[in-house]
């Protein structure tokens, strides 16, 4: 006890004591701190190398997809000149026909002779002096139905005063006709039209200009320069064209086509070699483990790193989808077996809806409404209505590429279009304008001896009304026999007269136009129309052969449920709006000449001449043909764009990913999916004996019984989603429009993602890591870097919990 | 002179001993708090330099319109496609960050020299992606179009003149 007593009190050492346990703390939290920045930088370095590995797979991946892009448009591009160049033969062939018969005809009537030019002159100058005596009959005629209308009797004074009314106004037109549209001279009344010539000229004074100045010779001259050098700019076009159309230009491409798909297919399966090579060369560089894994890693897949595939395949590859049954062939079975068509098809998903197997609907016989008919019983009582687009509704050859395709076709075949057939067409437009200039009449036609005539004074009503031109006249019921014979005798002259008179102008426009046949402008057209039949040739070649990439997400899939609604509706109004376009002009027409021929609202009883009156009643009843016309198509429409629609929406279409299955938008771009099955890669990366974490203290605090793992996800996404060039503007319950191809559309959305300039923008990222629980599940080797980590679950609600929280 | 207390205890020999060892442990007290500094300072330096080089060799190869950190020897970029025609003309680079940063630790005491420390860590990211304008190295859009432009004019160019067809690039 005493001793214990004298410990303490003794002071003596108290203070060592205190420093000595101040320097073990000292010496404890200086360990403390290396041991955790050590652990810190190990850990950091092991997912710097994780994450280089990830990212460098990744890159890899975009490039392979990348490289498959560019390669498919130059297959495109291959296929591109072969259009042009299949657009060629048949074009020369087709203009040089045109111009040398024309050239022909015209150097032969500037040596013999143009006898009907001559036939075409004389009458001219015969209709006018026909036109002239009919007047002076006619002048004749009224003077006396007005002369001798003084001596009848009338009911009462206001019938009188109708009567003469009528006349004076019949007096006006005659005057005006002769006047001011024969003559020349001003109108009699200042809302009446003044002379009908393009300047100002009366029909006498353009017959004299044609008549009495004829320029057949330098005209056909003109005609022939021009023409020749038309055929100087053909034969330019031949020249240039000669080295490849002496080419089989077409093997040539196919078989350059056929190398590029080579290509195509050895870069796709050298990836995975070189991935692990690019794998190792990191692992090396980081003195790490590394192992790469893929969230949809087949099992059979031996162990260790995973083979990281290239995201396409070849697109023979997507399976057709058979045994499709055909709503409309089953509806119209009779109809589809007359067509040849089967009610089952089989669907392709690189050439859909094609030939076959079509979306076809017959053509349907649409009745012309019960309240039509029987207020129009001239109207044939139904209509036959084309319910069909060349090619077939919704049709498309090698649908991946084709918009890619389509759109180069364009631009590869301006240059020819330009350069030669602009060319040509545009000579024959300034020959048209020389030869206008040369007959000195202008391009303008003569107008046409307008129907009616606003009258110059008001009817005892107060209302201005139109007079026919001219007008039938109708001799009062109390005039004598000599009267009537009188208003008889001037109804039959003034409806030869404006007979006459309207056959002189169409002739003078007839006369004006005689040469049109050599200005017409045709060279463009016939291009386009052999550039579009190529570029449907070689999309159906490249479509059937299959020789180019697609995603391995394509594939024919149904249109989504919550689009299907959207997409019936829309695709029954482009139907619709589609039915009625191509066939409003032939039934309208075919109403029309009905309508005239019937006259149902007798709107041309006040006509003296047929001409004028068939003229007055087409103007006045094409509106109502084009009503009639419509309501009866809209019928045959309301049937058929439904059906299409319907059967459209039934059938699976090719998509480049799998259609989301949220609305869009806002739901934009690839889905988790095709995401994780095709376009993610993961790494995990271990550390090495001599990277590994060297702590302080062991003894006291202990060492890590584990290895420092770290994982990294990347992926392949294509930026261009959200362009709304490209991804961005996709809709899936709209249908597409085609363009080029005159209305078609197609209902799902056009293919970029491996053809356009869009496509050929891959990019690689490192990415939210929602691939671990799969990846951990799949692949052996990457689990095992997680177990040498201390980390044994598997369970993907808590991993996903932990990573996604 | 004041009477001593006769509660005083006499003085002893080793009075003043405390201050002594204080005195002598002081030194050993300041080198230690010197080095926790120092590890507080050389420790966040570590941790730093490293993720630095990881994001530095990252932005370099995802963001970078002129990549500083490429074509460095410590790495050369793997052999990739080579049945891919032309691929020699397509950019590869190895974007690499030896990331090296100086800690200055003062161990020798304030108004001292400083003693500076030199870590060094490393990461490498790989890239272009060969995306066709090459965004954000707008430098890669012409090494790109020269490439696809070889590619493609292995059959056109023949029949560029003749059918007038558009250059192959811009596709």
């Amino acid at each position: 006890m005493r001793w214990l007593q004298k410990l303490h009190e003794d002071r003596a050492g108290a203070i060592s004591v205190l420093v000595l346990l101040t320097l073990w703390c000292l010496v404890a939290i200086v360990g403390m701190l290396w041991n955790t920045a050590e652990y810190s930088m190990r850990r950091q370095a092991v997912q710097s190398a994780a994450d280089s590995a990830a990212h460098s797979a990744a890159t890899w991946m975009t490039r392979d997809v990348n490289a498959e892009a560019a390669q498919n448009m130059i297959i495109a591009q291959d296929a591109a000149a072969e259009a042009v160049w299949r657009a060629v033969p048949p074009t020369d062939a087709s203009i040089k026909r045109e111009l040398t018969s024309e050239l022909a005809q015209a150097t032969r009537l500037l040596a013999t002779g143009d006898p009907q030019l001559v036939q075409q002159r004389n009458t001219l100058q015969r209709l006018l002096t026909q036109a002239d005596s009919e007047y002076a009959q006619t002048q004749d005629a009224l003077a006396r139905v007005i002369g001798d209308s003084a001596g009848l009797d009338f009911p009462d004074p206001t019938a009188a005063a109708k009567y003469q009314f009528t006349l004076r106004q019949a007096s006006e037109a005659l005057q005006w006709v002769n006047d001011t549209y024969i003559n020349g001279g001003p109108a009699n009344y200042a809302q009446r039209p003044g002379p009908p010539g393009p300047n100002g000229e009366g029909l006498r004074q353009l017959v004299a200009k044609f008549v009495n100045s004829p320029m057949d010779a330098p005209m056909l001259q003109a005609i022939i320069d021009s023409l020749q050098q038309q055929l100087a700019v053909l034969s330019a076009f031949e020249e240039r064209t000669a080295p490849a159309t002496s080419q089989p230009v077409d093997a040539q491409m196919q078989s350059h086509e056929q190398q590029v798909f080579q290509a195509e297919q050895d870069v796709a399966s050298q990836l995975p070699d070189v991935v692990d090579r690019q794998r190792q060369s990191l692992a090396d560089f980081h003195r790490t483990d590394i192992t790469l894994a893929t969230p949809q890693r087949p099992l059979d897949d031996p162990d260790g790193s995973a083979n990281v595939i290239a995201p396409v395949v070849t697109a023979d590859v997507p399976a057709p989808v058979e045994g499709h049954i055909d709503s409309i062939r089953t509806e119209y079975l009779p109809e589809a077996i007359a067509a040849g068509l089967s009610p089952i098809v089989e669907i392709d998903p690189i050439n859909p809806n094609t030939l076959d197997n079509r979306i076809w609907h017959p053509d349907l016989v649409a009745p012309v409404p019960a309240d039509v008919s029987t207020q129009y019983p001239s109207i044939a009582g139904s209509f036959l209505v084309s319910c069909n687009v060349p090619g077939g509704w919704g049709h498309s050859w090698a649908f991946p590429i084709e918009h890619y395709l389509t759109n180069r076709v364009w631009t590869d075949q301006a240059t020819l279009n330009a350069t030669y057939m602009q060319q040509i067409d545009l000579l024959r437009q300034q020959l048209a304008q020389k030869l206008a200039e040369m007959r000195g009449f202008g391009t303008d036609n003569v107008q046409p001896l307008p129907p009616r005539l606003i009258d110059s004074q008001l009817d005892p009503q107060g209302v201005r009304e139109s007079i026919p031109v001219l007008p039938r006249l109708t001799a009062p019921a109390g005039a004598d026999a000599a009267y009537r014979s009188e208003v008889t005798i001037y109804n039959q002259h003034a409806g030869n007269y404006t007979s006459r008179v309207r056959a002189l102008a169409n002739a003078l426009n007839g006369f004006a136009a005689y040469y049109d046949r050599f200005t017409r402008p045709f060279a463009v057209n016939t291009w386009v129309g052999q550039i579009r039949a190529a570029r449907t040739t070689v999309l159906e070649n490249l479509g059937t052969a299959k020789q180019f990439m697609v995603l391995s997400t394509y594939g024919l899939r149904p249109i989504p449920d919550w689009a299907q609604n959207g997409m019936l509706a829309s695709a029954t109004a482009a139907a619709r709006a589609q039915i009625i376009s191509q066939n409003m002009i032939g039934v309208t027409n075919q109403v029309l000449s009905a309508l005239v021929r019937a006259d149902p609202q007798s709107l041309g009883g006040g006509f003296l001449d047929n001409a004028g009156k068939q003229q007055y009643l087409r103007a006045m009843y094409s509106g109502l043909a084009a009503q009639i016309a419509r309501e009866v198509i809209e019928e045959a429409a309301d049937q058929a764009a439904p059906e299409i629609a319907a059967e459209m929406v039934s059938r699976p279409w090719p998509y480049e990913i799998t259609p989301p299955n949220d609305v869009v938008p806002p739901s934009r771009g690839m889905g988790r999916d095709d995401r994780l099955s095709s376009f993610t890669v993961l790494a995990a990366a271990r550390e090495l004996p001599q990277t590994a974490a060297k702590p302080l203290l062991t003894t006291i605090f202990g060492a890590s019984p584990t290895k420092l793992v770290a994982f990294a996800q990347a992926e392949t996404f294509n930026w261009m989603e959200f362009n709304d060039s490209y991804g961005g503007s996709e809709q899936f319950d709209v249908v597409s429009p085609v363009p080029y191809d005159g209305g078609e559309f197609i209902a799902c959305p056009r293919a970029w993602r491996l053809s356009t300039v869009g496509g050929w923008s891959w990019q690689s990222k490192l990415s939210l890591s929602d691939g671990l629980p799969d990846a951990l599940q799949n692949n052996p080797d990457f689990a095992q870097y997680f177990n040498d980590a201390g980390i044994t679950g598997t369970d993907p609600d808590a991993l996903n919990q932990v990573m996604l929280h | 002179m004041p009477l001593p207390s006769p509660r005083q205890r006499p003085l002893r020999p080793y009075r003043g001993t405390a201050e002594i060892e204080l005195m002598l442990v002081i030194p050993v007290l300041l080198t230690m708090l010197f080095l926790v500094g120092a590890n507080l300072k050389l420790g966040g330096a570590r941790i730093r330099n490293v993720f630095n080089a990881e994001s530095d060799a990252y932005r370099d190869a995802t963001v970078a319109a002129s990549p500083a950190l490429a074509d460095n020897p410590i790495l050369a970029p793997t052999d990739g496609f080579n049945s891919l025609p032309y691929q020699s003309d397509l950019p590869t680079r190895v974007h690499i960050s030896a990331n090296q940063s100086t800690a200055t630790l003062a161990l020798q005491g304030a108004g001292r020299p400083t003693t500076p420390v030199t870590l060094t860590d490393q990461s490498a990211f790989i890239a272009p992606a060969w995306g066709y304008s090459g965004y954000p190295v707008t430098a890669d859009t012409q090494p790109m179009a020269a490439w696809f432009d070889t590619y493609a004019s292995e059959a056109r160019s023949q029949y560029q003149d003749p059918l007038g067809l558009a250059p192959s690039s811009p596709p």
